[in-house]
């Protein structure tokens, strides 16, 4: 019968995340963005809780404990620092196309790399891409490319790449790699369910992240808005407010339950549990950008400058949201299936 | 220690009940329920439909948590994540058919949560027994001055020797002309605010009880929603639910939200069935009336896009919040979101499939645009969406109650 909870296992994880989130990220995340990624110590610490394997197979170095557990504890990192966690998670995303790549050998490969540390691997979710935007300052060794009739595997490690300038995750040491003279080094075809589950549990990787983000951007809001007082009241208290903090909580809460059960239902391999991945990452985009707005609204003018964390989780949602494509992709690929996608509970 | 992964697929007691209630659906209550909407009146209580469903088993059990034994060794029996599940079919295919099923309906839960195993017994195992005629029960909380704010309930109860007396009005009561009995709250002294609360089991037929109206509504017509009066009503001191030890530290108040946790997730899942009625009306439009190409089709595919996901999330928050009432854990904040949510996301559905649907949304049939008026009850009855974000607000950021 229908069950929410998660495993010791997971549960366990989750709460360590949430402690090295907030004892070790959490205040340091201003630092992290100026110096353009985690220190080396920090790294370490989050290369012994597993995280960027945790949903790979034992036998490719990783924990093997599904895509349920990577979205919980991607959620429980980004609390504390989301810029960071993109470039951690030197296998990333990525996962999603080795999982179903036709050559287990190569794509095992690719990822016992990534976890090891030995070279990183990328995702890019687009029919043609010249250019592509990839965390961690260098190009990567590998890059997946999904397009609608399958897959590709590029050499990507000669590939020129150029330091986005963009106004937000730069400890991400995002970069601009130059795509056009990658080497295709295998091509598959793929059938359009493989292909969107491909697809859609690579966007649970952002939305993840985005659940976290929001999280710590609404509860910050949360905190700042029961102490200020306007008018005599606590700024939480003026309906105006109460009503958009309520909302807001139901929409992260609504997107959290969406990530989560897409990913349940990833791990128990239910037909076309792909497109429900991606729509759950528009409920994540969604409440995200929703509650990072609020974030900023609560606080006021405080909210917009350095000296509260709101505007840094405001530029790192929209951020965010664009990865993988972004919202539109994201629809267009749901719009492919939505008409005959069979209802994930009663079929 | 939990090794069992989670898991989100029903149980094949659940998926049996299911099928039954789909074939149910479709066989009787779309077709009943959209006669009852041209007709303007609620389905008779001697309506042969009512004699069938009751001896099949099925009343109530659709509507509401149904009554069961519980789970062995502790474990949680799942029956309001099972009353979810089945909520939202029935309302997939007429939610007005749906409430007027007989059986405890709304009233279950306040017996279920508040009384003592003898008044379980007395007012809920009748239903149990499917020989007799139907039966029904109801739940009146909503007074014609107190409706959300359910503190400031004026029907007044006395006690007199071994009865107490109930004077007031109720309104929007469903089912009640019916019922065998209804579950009333009334207050003892209004000057304790919500500590004053008691609530009872007030029998049809009790002198003192009548039903003086019959609402003429906009939609979900095949029920009865109904105002009445208790004029020196007297109802024995043993249909005081839970009894008078009870009622101590606001405890009747604290009754009357228990039995909302328990039924704001079942009208959340009613508004899901009603969405999803929506989207499959759009989605089989587009199929047979969109041309194959072009931004016409795309624009409709994006609307659908938005809709099955929204009717997804909001059923989730609406099984989460049943589940953890099956797990015996807190949950008011998430039947409050789930409340809060999922009716106006089902109503922007249903106005969705309406722009999908363009003009013939008004010409094939009614359905739509029966829908369109059944689903708005939905965010108004059990606490409006309003509501349930002051009840969220005061949960997050303690927002003070005022009064």
């Amino acid at each position: 019968m229908i069950d929410f909870s998660l495993t010791d296992d997971i549960g366990a994880l989750e709460a360590e995340l949430l402690r090295f989130a907030s004892n070790q990220l959490r205040d340091r995340a201003r630092g992290f963005e100026a110096g353009g990624g985690w220190d080396a110590a920090t790294l370490k610490t989050f290369r012994a809780f597993g995280v960027a394997g945790v949903d790979a197979p034992e036998s490719w170095g990783g924990v093997d404990l599904g895509a349920l557990a990577k979205v919980v504890a991607l959620e429980a990192i980004s609390r504390g620092d989301a810029g960071g966690i993109v470039a951690a998670d030197t296998a990333g995303p990525a996962t999603a196309a080795a999982l179903v790549c036709p050559d287990q050998t190569l794509a095992a490969r690719v990822v016992t790399a990534a976890l090891a540390g030995e070279n990183r691997a990328a995702l890019v979710l687009a029919d043609q891409a010249d250019e592509a935007w990839m965390p961690g300052s260098t190009a990567p060794a590998w890059t997946w490319t999904s397009h609608s009739g399958g897959l590709r595997l590029l050499d990507t490690a000669g590939c020129a790449a150029t330091l986005a300038d963009a106004g937000a995750l730069h400890a991400s040491g995002g970069v601009a790699v130059d795509l056009s003279g990658a080497e295709t080094v295998a091509e598959w075809t793929l059938d359009p369910e493989t292909v969107a589950l491909l697809r859609g549990r690579a966007r649970l990787w952002p939305a993840a992240v985005l659940l976290g983000v929001a999280t710590a951007s609404l509860d910050y809001g949360m905190a700042y808005a029961r102490e200020r007082v306007v008018m005599g009241i606590p700024v939480a208290h003026h309906q105006g407010n109460a009503f958009a903090i309520a909302e807001a909580a139901g929409m992260i809460e609504a997107a959290r339950a969406s990530v989560r059960a897409a990913a349940v239902r990833i791990d128990q391999a239910m037909s076309w549990a792909g497109v429900w991945a991606t729509l759950a990452y528009l409920d994540a985009v969604d409440a995200a950008l929703h509650a990072t707005d609020l974030g900023v609204q609560l606080l006021g003018g405080h909210g917009y400058v350095e000296d509260h964390p709101a505007e840094k989780w405001f530029r790192e949602a929209r951020a965010l949201t664009q990865l993988l494509g972004g919202r539109q992709s994201a629809i267009a690929d749901a719009a492919e299936y939505v008409l005959d996608l069979p209802d994930p509970l009663l079929a | 220690m939990k090794t069992i992964e989670s898991t989100l697929e029903l149980d094949q007691r659940t998926r049996a009940v299911l099928e039954q209630v789909r074939n149910l659906g479709a066989s009787h209550l779309r077709p009943l329920g959209l006669q009852a909407d041209r007709a303007g009146a609620p389905l008779p209580p001697d309506h042969p439909f009512f004699e069938m469903v009751w001896r099949s088993g099925l009343a109530g059990g659709a509507l509401a948590a149904p009554e069961e034994e519980e789970g062995g060794d502790g474990a949680p029996n799942y029956r309001h994540v099972r009353g979810c599940v089945l909520a939202e079919e029935a309302s997939y295919w007429d939610r007005g058919v749906a409430v007027s099923l007989p059986g405890p309906g709304l009233g279950g839960p306040p017996v279920q949560l508040m009384g003592t195993p003898a008044q379980r017994e007395q007012f809920l195992s009748i239903f149990r027994d499917r020989t007799g005629p139907p039966l029904w029960a109801a739940f009146a909380m909503t007074e014609p001055g107190a409706g959300s704010d359910v503190a400031r309930i004026e029907t007044r109860c006395t006690k007199d020797g071994d009865h107490w007396v109930l004077n007031g009005t109720k309104m929007f009561s469903s089912n009640s002309k019916r019922a065998r009995w209804v579950a009333v709250f009334a207050t003892a002294d209004r000057a304790q605010g919500r500590a004053g609360h008691r609530a009872f089991v007030v029998e049809s037929g009790t002198p003192g009880f009548e039903v003086i109206r019959v609402e003429k509504k906009m939609g979900v017509r095949a029920y009865e929603t109904c105002t009445f009066v208790l004029q020196d009503c007297r109802v024995p001191a043993g249909n005081l639910l839970g009894g008078e030890e009870y009622y101590g530290e606001r405890r009747g108040f604290k009754g009357a939200m228990a039995s909302f946790n328990a039924t704001r997730p079942v009208i959340a899942a009613n508004a899901v069935g009603i969405a999803r009625a929506a989207a499959d009306i759009a989605r089989d439009f587009i199929h047979d009336e969109y041309p194959r190409t072009g931004t016409r089709r795309a624009l409709a595919l994006e609307r659908m896009v938005d809709m099955r996901r929204a009717i997804e999330r909001s059923r989730l928050l609406c099984l989460r919040a049943a589940w953890r009432l099956d797990r015996g854990e807190p949950n008011a904040l998430e039947s409050s979101l789930a409340k809060m949510h999922a009716p106006p996301v089902a109503l922007r559905a249903v106005s969705m499939a309406f722009d999908i649907l363009g003009e013939a949304g008004i010409r094939r049939d009614r359905l739509l645009e029966k829908l369109y008026r059944d689903v708005k009850v939905l965010d108004i009855v059990e606490g409006t969406q309003q509501v349930q974000r002051l009840i969220v607000a005061r949960r997050l950021v303690g927002l003070p109650s005022q009064g």
